[in-house]
């Protein structure tokens, strides 16, 4: 059956039904907003996490009013489905006016206030291009945390989740005092999340969260601000794989990272982060038609990421590619094939997991004496570790200052504006997390040591050489990126009888450096101290307009057209060694547009939407690590142009007075629409792999999300407070991300067009169409002033534990044998569910 | 407000409980690798059937000390190690983690022994199964041998750590590099020392000296002894241990082309006098010819050679050839130091050194007669002579040749 024809009919059986008419639902609203469970999966965590990526963005929508986006929140993040294919760094969150985007990697990180879903539910969300006081906004959208201790309601909730998804158990307290007489407001949330392991093996999950925001209003024009929160998150993490994986185990969430000590579970992949963020706001009531809000804020804490290194040793890890059996389809190794075969069928987790206690024992007994320690001339003898846990570290020091107006032109025009200035450091160093037993770790790079002569080349820091490491110590790299960033912007908005529109413009200036701590042994002369600056200047331009047909039938269009400066995490070749930024470096400019049709009737609500967004000139880096050398390798590109054209569409009919069904339908083309330039290099060479090398990524999809996705839902609503709704959710067009260095004329030299191997090596491959299904129900009491609710939230009803909601291709690749490192693919969690108890008082 | 405030603090009490109580995790029990039969490396060795190969079913233990390692990339997954009764050549699953000088404790117990183009190899280890490193840096002394000395006993070298003195590549490789960096390929190289005697060196484009080129100098070698099916092959373990700087010596021959007897210097005394010394050649090559005769004539005839002036020499030596048609002692090699250069050498203290050399047995078969080493020697005034007797007893004739003094 062809499901784009299927999703294609929604539309014209909702706009069939949209004729007809009855009053609205703002209590549907509600009923999403309790829906608001965190549907990261951790499969997805693993995928983006390879993609050096931290976040998605559908937490932001998750409270959308829209129900095509808030149906795309619930039902479609679970596929890793995007919106209009957009990353997030096209969506601004902000809290209370202070954005919340991290300047390095332009996204907002929602796991940084993970937990306190009593707060940030109280956002006030911007679909797209469109207008918006408080900041310029991004092509995505923008979203403002309402986090003044007056948002929330007044009086206490608490609530206990239990999911099986990344944690367990979560529970929740919120109070808020409200407006007092003494004219102080304080706001507190508080929460626990945690599970001994998650719904994929080896995974662990320990966070806490905390949120205090208090306001005393000294007078009618001046209210003062505090707000400060956090979530210190423990976690472990889960692997993505290649498909040889999951068959030979037989479990599509096979997780590599983790492995037995002691006959304990133990993972090597541990994120642990807590960024508190402190902000000081401040309200000027100037006038009944003027407001100013302006806030100082600091943010600053740790994100940590622990991963197992070796050193002078085979590699550890169970799913590198020489210990699985198909390193062994040589003619000739037939043996060791079914060896391997039958070793990892037998899910012996000596061969299928790490070893941890080999590891504790391998480095119980590896003398070394390491000579001219730390560059002392002394020499030091002991066991010197083969295998370790490192943590690698990305410290964040982020102030500023932050300030809006609004002023009321007349009663048709608004008038808005505000400046931004941010002061960001971000410190990216290695820590010796676990020595395993062992008594040091030498910070000298083995594969710089067997490659150069120059026994200085191998050297991490030469201001401190043949470094002897012990736990806790910072090594291999240390260095800071440094963003200043300037920004002011004004807006204005008016409202006709038939006609609203804005108008917005924004200029940026954004400068941003490294500042090397450790002098490298192969780059002396541009990895210590601090780089040259780079400096952006950028501007924006947004406009909108509506349409009134009637009251009930409105026409939209959104355009902008914004430069940004390239972000710093891609700007440089090989940031952990040296201070090189890849050649050319220029602005991405993106052109963007929405049409939108926007049917409200009480009974029932339709929007379609067609959009074109074109990005141009992209910055995009990715880093890998190079079993055979040892090393990072860094694949940068430039000149990037990438294509997002599609159309939306949701429809919310109320069908009786307790019966609604939605409709959604997304289809887009998202791809490359440039040959970008690359440059390759490696951490530990000072040899250029290639360069100024021409990529035919022109046409090829973008993987990161499916282009098509479409779901009905039927929700039924008792007057009796309690609702029950399911969702049927189909995908389709997913496409796995590509290696652009497949896509050169290196990769296909040595062939001719007719050889099958060429299409092998040049085609996308396109995963399987797929579904899914959920089910959320709830119930409300309410005994003398107390109210009780309960939620239920089942995703997968249908436990399919097939669906491959995306992938890539390794950038690792064989000419010769394409299949020898196929994509890494993951899976959809299987059933999933999240119930939760919560108290009103 | 009071409720506030404790609210407020247990909160963040409790949000960092939450994560406080991250997992800890026990040291995994030590776990020993056991000892089993000690076996010396001769013992391992002799494990070899020929033309099988033998897997090593129980717990043997092997003590030794590493003698080269993977530090430059020559070898990869491979190190040697060596104990007073021979050495062994060890091949890994995966880097070794061994270094030069470290003692270990080999468990041999799932490795296989077997020949690889006639070199001896204990294979499959495990670089953490089957290792105990017990102490570091036991450096061990290179043996000083010649390559004659190796081509006796290829076998018996097969993994030693071994120097040859006042060797240098060969004239045809020299601007070379040690190998082919940029294919990745390996190469062999040739040492040649002062009797000509060459040997193979062969190094990986792994190695991190591959691209360097070739030292051009005379000195001393200092590597691994391999064997590649019939011959020796010798493995650097760093170029910066070898000493081929020195000044190419100084070569002075008495090769007897030019006709002369005397060119060069060289006098001939005969204090019994009848039997002289004259030129001889034979299919175009000149040499030195002394004979009594089917005469049997009766006399004594030195062959002298002009002073050598040996006091900056460091390692000065002698060689030559010689030919005769049957075994006999008519022939003496002397050297003195007091010598006139012009009376008779009675005159003059003469030591024997006819023993240090090796000598035609007959059949006119030229013999290289070896290298003497003159060290003893590091004089301004240095004669060598040859001294022909001849007596009524037998007919004795010897050709000599090729006559060098390496200064």
């Amino acid at each position: 059956m062809n499901f784009k024809k299927l999703g294609a009919s929604f539309v014209v059986v909702f706009a069939g039904i949209s004729a007809q008419a009855q009053t609205d639902s703002v209590k549907t609203d509600t009923i999403i907003a309790e829906r608001i469970v965190p549907t990261f999966s951790t499969t997805l965590d693993a995928l983006e996490d390879e993609n050096a990526e931290n976040q998605d963005v559908s937490g932001l929508l998750q409270s959308s009013r829209d129900v095509f986006n808030s149906t795309a929140g619930f039902n479609f993040s679970a596929a890793r489905y995007r919106i209009r294919g957009y990353d997030s760094e096209n969506y601004i969150t902000t809290m209370n006016g202070v954005t919340l985007n991290n300047p390095e990697t332009g996204r907002a990180i929602w796991a940084l206030w993970g937990g306190l879903n009593d707060v940030t539910r109280y956002q006030e969300t911007k679909n797209g291009i469109s207008a918006s006081s408080l900041t310029f906004g991004g092509i995505g959208g923008s979203s403002n945390i309402n986090a003044r201790p007056t948002a929330l309601r007044k009086g206490t909730n608490i609530s206990y989740g239990l999911a099986n998804r990344t944690y367990q158990h979560r529970v929740m307290l919120t109070h808020s005092t409200g407006m007092m007489s003494n004219g102080l407001a304080v706001a507190i949330s508080g929460s626990g999340r945690y599970s001994d392991e998650g719904y994929v093996d080896g995974t662990s999950f320990s966070g806490g969260s905390y949120f205090v925001s208090i306001e005393k209003k000294i007078n009618d024009k001046h209210s003062l601000g505090f707000v400060g929160f956090g979530a210190p998150t423990v976690q472990g993490r889960s692997s993505i794989t290649t498909q040889e994986t999951y068959t030979l185990t037989g479990n599509n969430y096979y997780n590599s990272y983790w492995g037995y000590q002691n006959g304990e579970k133990r993972n090597s992949r541990v994120r642990n982060t807590h960024q508190p963020y402190l902000m000081l706001n401040h309200y000027f009531d100037i006038s009944k038609k003027t407001h100013l809000t302006s806030s100082l804020y600091y943010t600053f804490g740790k994100s940590g990421n622990t991963r197992l290194n070796w050193n002078n040793t085979a590699d550890p890890r169970p799913e590198y590619w020489k210990n699985l059996p198909s390193a062994f389809e040589n003619p000739g190794d037939e043996a060791q094939f079914a060896q391997q075969t039958a070793l990892w069928e037998s899910q012996n987790p000596i061969t299928t997991q790490l070893d941890w206690d080999q590891f504790y024992f391998a480095n119980s007994k590896n003398l070394f004496t390491l000579e001219n320690v730390n560059g002392t001339g002394a020499s030091v003898t002991g066991n010197r570790a083969k295998y370790i846990i490192e943590e690698q570290r990305s410290d964040v020091y982020d102030y500023g200052f932050n300030t809006a107006v609004t002023h009321k032109l007349s009663e048709k025009l608004l008038l808005s504006g505000g400046a931004r200035v941010s002061i960001y450091k971000s410190e990216n160093f290695k820590v010796l997390n676990d020595l395993l037993g062992a008594e040091f770790w030498v910070d000298t790079d083995q594969f710089a040591e067997r490659d150069f002569k120059d026994p200085d080349a191998a050297q991490a820091d030469l201001n401190n050489p043949n470094k002897l490491v012990k736990e806790g110590d910072r090594f291999g790299y240390d260095y800071d990126i440094n963003i200043n960033t300037i920004n002011a912007f004004g807006q204005v908005e008016g409202t006709f009888s038939k006609i609203d529109w804005y108008a917005g413009f924004s200029v940026t200036q954004t400068s941003f450096w490294r500042t090397g701590n450790m002098k490298n042994g192969l780059f002396p002369a541009n990895s210590y101290g601090d780089s040259e600056k780079q400096n952006f200047f950028n501007y924006g331009a947004k406009a909108g307009v509506v349409y009134k047909l009637t009251g009930r039938h409105l026409i939209t269009a959104n355009g902008a057209y914004i430069t940004r400066a390239p972000l710093a995490r891609t700007a440089y070749l090989s940031p952990r060694t040296r201070d090189q930024v890849v050649d050319d470096l220029k602005n991405e400019k993106i052109l963007s547009g929405d049409l939108n049709y926007i049917v409200r009737y009480p009974k029932v609500k339709t929007r379609a939407t067609v959009f074109y967004t074109s990005i141009e000139d992209k910055t995009w880096s990715r880093s890998f690590y190079h079993d055979e050398l040892r090393t990072f390798v860094n694949y940068n590109m430039t000149g990037v142009d990438q294509l997002f054209v599609g159309m939306e569409f949701g429809a919310e009919v109320n069908l009786t007075s307790t019966i609604t069904a939605t409709g959604t339908f997304a289809s887009g083309d998202f791809t490359y629409n440039s040959r970008p330039t690359a440059t390759i290099i490696q951490d530990n060479s000072t040899k250029l792999l290639e360069e100024k090398k021409t990529i035919y990524l022109k046409n090829y999809k973008l993987g990161d999300s499916p282009q098509t996705a479409s779901s009905i839902g039927l929700r039924y609503r008792s007057p009796k407070y309690w609702f029950v709704g399911a969702d049927f959710n189909y995908f389709t067009d997913i496409y796995i991300q590509v290696n652009p260095d497949r896509r050169s004329e290196s990769a296909v030299s040595n062939l001719v067009n007719t050889d099958p191997q060429v299409q092998q090596i040049l085609e996308q491959t396109e995963l399987g169409d797929d579904y899914t299904i959920n089910f959320y129900a709830g119930k409300s009491w309410k005994i003398k002033q107390y109210f009780i609710r309960i939620n239920l939230n089942i995703n997968n009803v249908l436990n399919n534990k097939d669906f491959q909601t995306g992938g890539f291709e390794q950038l690792r690749y064989n000419k010769t044998n394409i299949d020898k490192f196929p994509p890494m693919v993951g899976y959809m969690l299987g059933r999933t569910y999240f119930a939760m108890v919560s108290f009103s008082f | 407000m009071k409720k506030l405030q404790l609210l407020t603090t247990s909160l963040f009490v409790s949000a960092l409980l939450f994560t406080s109580c991250t997992k800890e995790f026990d040291n995994p029990e030590p776990r020993t690798i056991p000892v089993g039969t000690v076996y010396t490396i001769a013992q391992v060795r002799a494990l070899y059937v020929p033309g099988e190969t033998v897997k090593i079913t129980e717990d043997i233990s092997v003590y030794g000390v590493v003698t080269a390692d993977e530090t430059t990339g020559n070898l990869y997954k491979e190190a040697y190690m060596q104990d007073a009764t021979g050495a062994l050549y060890l091949r890994f699953t995966s880097s070794t983690g061994l270094y030069i000088g470290d003692s270990i404790r080999v468990n041999i117990k799932g490795a296989k022994i077997f020949k690889y183009n006639q070199m001896l190899q204990l294979d499959s280890l495990h670089s953490d199964n089957n290792i105990v490193k017990i102490a570091t840096q036991k450096f061990r002394t290179p043996e000083v041998v010649t390559i004659a000395d190796l081509n006796a006993d290829i076998e018996g070298f097969q993994g030693k750590l071994i120097q040859i003195d006042n060797v240098k590549f060969v004239e045809r490789n020299l601007g070379l590099t040690y190998a082919d960096a940029e294919n990745k390929e390996s190469i062999s190289r040739f040492l040649e020392d002062l009797t000509l005697d060459q040997v193979e060196v062969r190094t990986s484009g792994y190695a991190n000296f591959a691209s360097d080129t070739l030292p051009a100098g005379n000195g001393s070698f200092i590597g691994i002894c391999g064997q590649y099916n019939a011959d020796l092959q010798l493995l650097i373990r760093n170029p910066n241990e070898l000493t081929l700087n020195g000044a190419a010596p100084i070569e002075i021959t008495k090769n007897f082309d030019d006709n002369s007897l005397t060119s060069g210097g060289w006098t001939t005394q005969y204090p019994i006098p009848n039997i002289p010394w004259t030129v001889a050649s034979f299919n175009g090559n000149y040499y030195g010819n002394i004979t009594n005769g089917s005469g049997k004539l009766v006399g004594e005839s030195w062959l002298i050679s002009p002073p050598f002036d040996l006091s900056n020499s460091l390692s000065p030596v002698l060689n030559f050839k010689t030919a005769t048609f049957a075994s006999n002692s008519a022939l003496k090699v002397m050297i003195s130091t007091n010598y006139d250069g012009v009376s008779l050498p009675a005159t003059a203290t003469w030591t024997d050194i006819t023993s240090s050399f090796s000598y035609s047995t007959g059949g006119w078969s030229w013999t290289n007669s070896g290298n003497f080493s003159l060290t003893s020697y590091i004089q301004p005034n240095v004669y060598i002579a040859f001294q022909f007797i001849g007596t009524a007893a037998s007919w004795d004739s010897w050709e000599v040749d090729n006559i060098k003094i390496i200064k």
